[in-house]
């Protein structure tokens, strides 16, 4: 071993320890800096030689998957939503063995109370007038005329619309109208019978153009006749004829139409 | 000296390897300043301030530490270690461990200070402890080194000789 003279005291390397000291110090204070501006611009000045070619193919293959796959998630997703509905109204178009067309609302006119909805299957689907119009809610309203390819539908909030009800536990009978600001209210219910808040109102098996069993509403206040022997009963109605846009046209029974699996 | 960068260099791998394995759950003797003192003191004195430098920073590039505490803390170090040099009479094994440790306990320090963010937050008795274990390891495999060195250049001195 040749362990003679500390390298301490030399000048030429007292000297060079401490340029390389500050060296390093300036590496110390710059080297984040260093490290990651000139990394980032060498990586981004000469990845692309070597990448380029690649990474802009695959790139862009990947992107159109991605949008490939958007478009066939947003599709599918809007098939699940209208098999849902479908599936919906044909559970209840089962309440009796009718024939039923599928049909969409083209427009409705304006105002709740005398408004109208249009759909897009007339009589050459097989449609006629007083069909009953269900929507996956509950009833619509009735067929009131049926031209070549098109039809129009009175919706249950129009005055002119009288559908026999009956209430569901309470089991109270009667008829179904529209009152002038639009709501709906059923009249002529037995006073005798003990309906609730709450109770829910289907058809009846009286009244000839509805089928029974179609929910209609909800019972939302209970109130005394004018008569004084038969009670009012305020009606939420379960389809919103606002949104509704797809509905099931149940065909009169000796009506032609596609049978309803 | 191409012979010597390539070991300098395996040094530092291996220093970086113990570093990120046995380093994290038990403590590893410093390898660098011990092959950077028996160069220093058997060759060129330029090894204890160039191979310092590029060592150390070698080491941070690869230990993702702040690039240039290792160098600055190796450089002081080997400084120090310098200085303990040429204050001390003695030679042979025994100063070249005692540089060895020396320039270990003071890298350790000042790299702990240097690469802490905020900067000095490691300092505590926990640090001291690991210094210190640092400091046996690398004193025990200075020991072991410079002594097998030792005698291998005395077998070769001793067939020259014949």
């Amino acid at each position: 071993m040749n362990a003679t003279g500390g390298f301490g005291g030399r000048r030429g390397i007292h000297g060079r320890f401490f340029r390389f000291i500050l060296a390093a110090f300036a590496v110390l204070i710059l080297g984040p800096f260093l490290v990651s501006g000139l990394g980032s611009w060498l990586g981004a000045r000469f990845t692309g030689i070597f990448f380029r070619e690649e990474v802009s193919s695959r790139e862009e293959e990947l992107r159109n998957s991605l949008v490939m796959l958007m478009v066939e998630n947003s599709i599918l997703r809007e098939e699940k939503m209208k098999a849902d509905r479908y599936r919906m109204l044909l559970g209840i178009s089962r309440v009796e063995d009718r024939k039923a067309v599928p049909a969409r609302v083209l427009y409705r006119s304006e105002g709740m109370v005398t408004g109208t909805m249009v759909l897009d299957r007339g009589r050459e689907h097989g449609i006629v007038e007083n069909s009953v119009c269900i929507s996956a809610e509950g009833l619509v309203g009735v067929v009131s005329r049926a031209w070549e390819s098109t039809s129009e539908i009175l919706p249950i909030t129009n005055p002119s619309v009288n559908v026999s009800c009956v209430t569901w536990p309470s089991n109270a009978y009667g008829i179904l109208q529209s009152s002038s600001n639009g709501s709906l209210e059923m009249v002529h219910v037995d006073l005798a019978q003990e309906v609730a808040v709450g109770d829910m109102v289907f058809t009846s098996r009286f009244g000839g153009v509805f089928p029974d069993g179609l929910l209609v509403g909800t019972v939302t206040g209970v109130m005394p006749g004018e008569p004084g022997l038969a009670m009012r009963l305020s009606v939420e109605p379960a389809a919103d004829f606002r949104s509704t846009g797809e509905v099931l046209i149940l065909l009169p029974r000796d009506g032609s139409g596609n049978r309803v699996p | 000296m191409l012979g010597r960068t390539f070991l300098l260099g395996v040094t530092v791998v291996i220093q970086f390897l113990l570093e990120a394995t046995l380093g994290r759950v038990s403590y590893v003797p410093s390898l660098i300043p011990l092959v950077l003192v028996y160069f220093s003191v058997n060759f060129e004195k330029l090894w204890a301030v160039d191979g310092a430098f590029w060592a150390g920073l070698a080491l941070d590039l690869l230990a993702h530490q702040p690039v240039g505490s290792s160098s600055l803390a190796l450089l002081v170090g080997m400084y120090v270690a310098g200085v303990l040099e040429r204050m001390t009479s003695s030679e042979g094994v025994f100063l070249l461990t005692g540089m060895a440790v020396v320039s270990t306990v003071v890298s350790d320090v000042l790299f702990v200070l240097l690469a802490s963010r905020p900067l000095g937050s490691a300092l505590g008795v926990s640090m001291l402890y690991t210094v210190a274990m640092r400091m046996l390891l690398t004193a025990a495999a200075a020991l072991f080194l410079f002594t097998c060195s030792s005698w291998i250049s005395g077998l070769r001195a001793g067939r020259a000789a014949k």
